[in-house]
């Protein structure tokens, strides 16, 4: 059930989320050159960080939620689901350290793991 | 006063034929002869040795659905001419996702293995009452299960889902909608004997609402609802069950039962 | 007997049938398309996260601005507008799902759908109107 219940959830989230990251960054500036300066400065909002690192979260969740339900519809093993999920789970973890790592400079000043 | 149709249908034995092949049968059809009045003629007059299920010819028995034109239906209750006019001629298959049999015959005994799974009885909820009196229930819980009281078993709706085509363990429409029956019953218990069965990728999350077993029903049954009911039971029921009030609950006052 | 019939071969028929496309009504292909755009969407999600992690993104905004010029030419335009058609058909069919999940429009499924899809459709030409004259930044 959970899986299922999540997903949903996940989903109603994201609605919101994309909706938020998809206005900020195409319509609120239409028009405007897109330049290192403004994204920077873009970046810099509070609300606009909390948008892309909320979005980053859900959509991790949602999308590899969604790709262990395609992956496991076939199988009956107990053991193949276990693998899949924890399989999932590690890549979905890494990606959000990742994506975090991509906003990183705007929250911390400095990357995280970069050199 | 009759004209010929073309009847081609699935030939399949597998203890002598290597694969299926096709069969083609000029049969002679009056005006509203249903596919299995075509059937029969194939077997009283061309060839004795075709194989298919039926018994009532009137859609109660559920003996008779096949894959009619690309569809699952029940040959009893589909008309020659109604095929004809797609297609010119009426192109018979065994029902999918079960196994071949013979010709037009599925084994269906994982449809009756599932049918089983989900405990499909009434399981009191409280004890028997006198001989002279009845469990009855009210007009409302009534008119929420008739229509899926009416299932007739024919494995129709099993055959048009695609999920029992690519999960060979998933319960499948015809299981799930019998749970609905029970699990919605007022006078049903038994929601914790079927926990288990049903809330699984293979009971009811495995349902991706494709709506083809509430299009396909012979019986009109609105499967889907049924099953979509079911879902929203158990969520709501493992939702409450987190809360610590549920786990020790009050004790109720019930009416009392005569006993002889 | 024997008389009224003729056998022919069919190899292309399979001892256990799969779904055939005469299966497919509006719920199965609804389903199809969310599984498909779904997955095309993780795709996307990476391939985002890989180019915004790229050099580009930290070193010289020098480099930067050239590559978001390069980026807003037409063929990437016309691809971010398909993207954007993939993203809304999960979207609508998702809130679909979730409608039917709660309950509602069980009964009318078919119109809950092509509703929808007329509402996507609107949000479409209303999103290609506004993003398409940014080919000539």
């Amino acid at each position: 059930m959970w899986p299922w219940l999540l997903q949903r959830v996940s989903a109603a989230l994201l609605l919101f989320f994309l909706m938020a990251h998809l206005w900020i960054e195409h319509f609120m500036h239409l028009g405007a050159r897109i330049t290192y300066r403004s994204v920077l400065e873009r970046l810099l909002h509070g609300f606009y960080v909390f948008v892309d690192a909320g979005l980053l979260a859900v959509v991790v969740f949602h999308g590899l939620n969604g790709l262990r339900t395609v992956l496991v519809e076939n199988t009956n093993d107990p053991a193949a689901v276990r693998a899949v999920t924890t399989t999932v789970w590690v890549v979905g973890v890494a990606t959000f350290v990742f994506g975090m790592d991509v906003l990183s400079p705007f929250l911390f000043g400095h990357p995280w793991f970069r050199l | 006063m009759g004209s010929h149709v073309v009847f081609q249908v699935m030939r399949y034995d597998p203890r002598r034929d290597v694969e299926p092949y096709w069969a083609e049968y000029d049969v002679p059809v009056d005006e509203g002869d249903t596919v299995l009045m075509g059937l029969m003629r194939i077997r009283e007059s061309l060839d004795g040795s075709l194989a298919f299920r039926a018994s009532c010819r009137s859609g109660i028995c559920g003996s008779d659905g096949m894959v009619i034109n690309g569809r699952s239906q029940l040959a009893c209750k589909t008309q020659v001419a109604a095929m004809v006019a797609v297609r010119g001629r009426v192109v018979l298959e065994p029902l999918r996702n079960l196994r071949y049999v013979k010709d037009l015959v599925v084994d269906q005994t994982p449809f009756w293995k599932k049918f089983r799974r989900v405990e499909p009885y009434l399981m009191p909820a409280a004890a028997p009452p006198a001989a002279e009196r009845r469990m009855t229930m009210p007009q409302d819980a009534f008119d929420l299960l008739s229509k899926a009281s009416d299932c007739i078993f024919c494995e129709i709706c099993y055959s048009e889902c695609p999920i029992n085509g690519i999960d060979r363990g998933f319960l499948g429409p015809q299981a799930l909608i019998k749970a609905f029956r029970f699990e919605f019953d007022p006078r049903d218990d038994g929601a914790a004997a079927r926990l288990a069965p049903l809330s699984n990728v293979e009971g009811v999350w495995g349902c991706r609402t494709v709506f083809n077993c509430t299009d396909a029903c012979p019986k009109g049954i609105p499967i889907t609802e049924g099953i979509q009911r079911l879902k929203r039971k158990l969520v709501a029921e493992t939702l409450a069950g987190m809360q610590p009030a549920y786990r020790s609950p009050e004790p109720v006052e019930g009416p009392e039962v005569a006993s002889s | 007997m024997g008389q009224g019939f003729k056998v022919r071969p069919a190899s292309g028929l399979k001892r256990h049938p799969a779904q055939s496309l005469a299966t497919y009504r509006t719920g199965t292909w609804a389903w199809v398309l969310h599984r498909v755009s779904g997955l095309l969407i993780l795709a996307y999600l990476y391939f985002h996260l890989i180019v915004l992690s790229s050099d580009v993104w930290f070193k010289g905004s020098a480099d930067f601005n050239r590559v978001v010029g390069e980026l807003t030419a037409p063929p990437f335009l016309v691809a971010d507008l398909l993207l954007f058609v993939v993203v809304l058909y999960h979207a609508l069919n998702g809130i679909r799902i979730m409608l039917l999940d709660l309950g509602y429009g069980i009964r009318h499924q078919r119109q809950v759908f092509w509703g929808l899809m007329g509402v996507g459709a609107l949000v479409m030409a209303a999103a290609s109107v506004a993003l398409l004259p940014r080919a000539h930044l």
